[in-house]
């Protein structure tokens, strides 16, 4: 059981149903989001809120880990489909953009008309396909 | 702390944190070397590993003066403040990434790994026994630090990031002398360390267990690390983490 968990999350070969691959990414978005919650606390880490709105560097790291996982996963998902690398790349790609933003104190107000919040929805857009062909696809058996 | 004993004790520690990977992958390098010598007593023994791994570590401190002078500019380019979270970063992240790849979690940096594998295997090569004992196993040394190893890497994104060549050197001077404890053990022939170090189950749990202590490095509090600070240092923090 530990080794299929391992391979499902932290592996980027092989493939992985349409079903593995919704529970996994609902498990991921959980443990990130209670990560975060729990990691995003001042007072555990001064240095990076010298200014308030940026989270802090452990919410950071702990949102790239998941996206790691996320990643392996999706990786499995998209290769079980039968896209290419490239696909999962733009993927993993634009949410690392995403998150370094987020890390650096942009994309914050994803409505207010500035600069980041278009690309805030450019990364958006550009990791979309990749998470809808990952919905989408059947199961290759 | 002083910046050069901080830099030094993040680069042991980084060493340390290696010791089963080192012992696993590397003890058998350690062990060959000392046999293709062939020492004829058990002090020529101690003086060739004693110079075999000065070469490595003077490989190590090679490569951290030029990372070193590379991420100088970039360093100096930045303000005080936020060199010294990049420096805490590249620390979280580097330990992170020895650990979660010691652990098979994270790819290890196999890119670099087959980039430097025709400079590591030209090195070898000059490295054949015709020099004598000590220069040969000096040179085995200077060969063997120039090895694809993923915990070099990590150690050489902090140097990158120390702020000079010499800081750079330093890093990476004391990550090798913080790997020697596995090693020698390795060379000593205590092939046990070996053993446990290429077992899956516990690499696995030495691995995430570095991993935490990784992340350790940005979530403990400030405050918790009094005990361990002198109170000059503490002011030092204070100025450097200003409170919200």
């Amino acid at each position: 059981m530990g080794g299929y968990l391992i391979d499902l999350f932290f592996s980027l070969k092989g493939s992985t149903t349409r079903t593995e691959w919704m529970a996994g990414t609902a498990v991921i978005a959980a443990l990130a989001v209670g990560g975060i919650l729990i990691f995003n606390d001042g007072s555990f880490d001064e240095s990076m809120n010298a200014a308030p709105e940026i989270p802090t560097m452990a919410a950071v790291l702990w949102a790239l880990l998941s996206l790691y996982a996320f990643t392996a996963l999706s990786a499995k998902r998209l290769s079980d489909a039968g896209y290419g690398r490239g696909i999962t790349a733009a993927l993993a790609l634009a949410a690392f953009l995403l998150l370094c933003g987020w890390g650096a104190g942009y994309f914050l107000a994803p409505f207010a008309p500035r600069l980041d919040t278009f690309v805030f929805w450019a990364l958006l857009a550009a990791l979309l396909p990749a998470v809808l062909a990952c919905i989408r696809s059947p199961d290759a058996v | 702390m002083d910046p050069n004993a901080f830099l030094l004790t993040a680069g042991f520690g980084l060493g340390l944190a290696s010791t089963l990977h080192c012992a696993g992958m590397c003890g058998g390098i350690a062990a060959g070397l000392l046999h293709v010598s062939a020492p004829r007593s058990a002090a020529e023994g101690m003086r060739i590993a004693a110079l075999t791994h000065a070469g490595r570590i003077a490989s190590y401190a090679l490569a951290g003066t030029l990372v070193g002078a590379m991420g100088a500019p970039a360093v100096a380019w930045l303000d005080r403040e936020i060199a010294f979270r990049l420096v805490q970063w590249a620390g979280a992240v580097a330990l992170m990434w020895i650990g979660l790849s010691t652990a098979g979690l994270l790819p290890s940096l196999s890119l670099l790994d087959r980039l430097l594998a025709p400079l590591a295997n030209r090195l070898a090569r000059t490295a054949v026994p015709r020099f004598g004992r000590y220069p040969t196993a000096l040179m085995g040394g200077l060969a063997w630090g120039m090895m694809p190893c993923a915990m070099v890497y990590g150690a050489l994104f902090t140097a990158m990031l120390s702020g000079s060549a010499a800081g750079g050197a330093s890093v990476m001077a004391a990550f090798g002398a913080g790997t020697l404890p596995g090693l020698i053990a390795a060379t000593a022939g205590f092939g046990a360390l070996a053993a446990i170090g290429a077992r899956q189950n516990l690499r696995r749990i030495a691995g995430i267990a570095i991993g935490i202590l990784g992340f350790l490095t940005v979530w403990v509090p400030h405050s918790k690390t009094d005990v361990i600070c002198a109170p000059g240092e503490r002011a030092a923090l204070t100025q450097v983490n200003v409170a919200p």
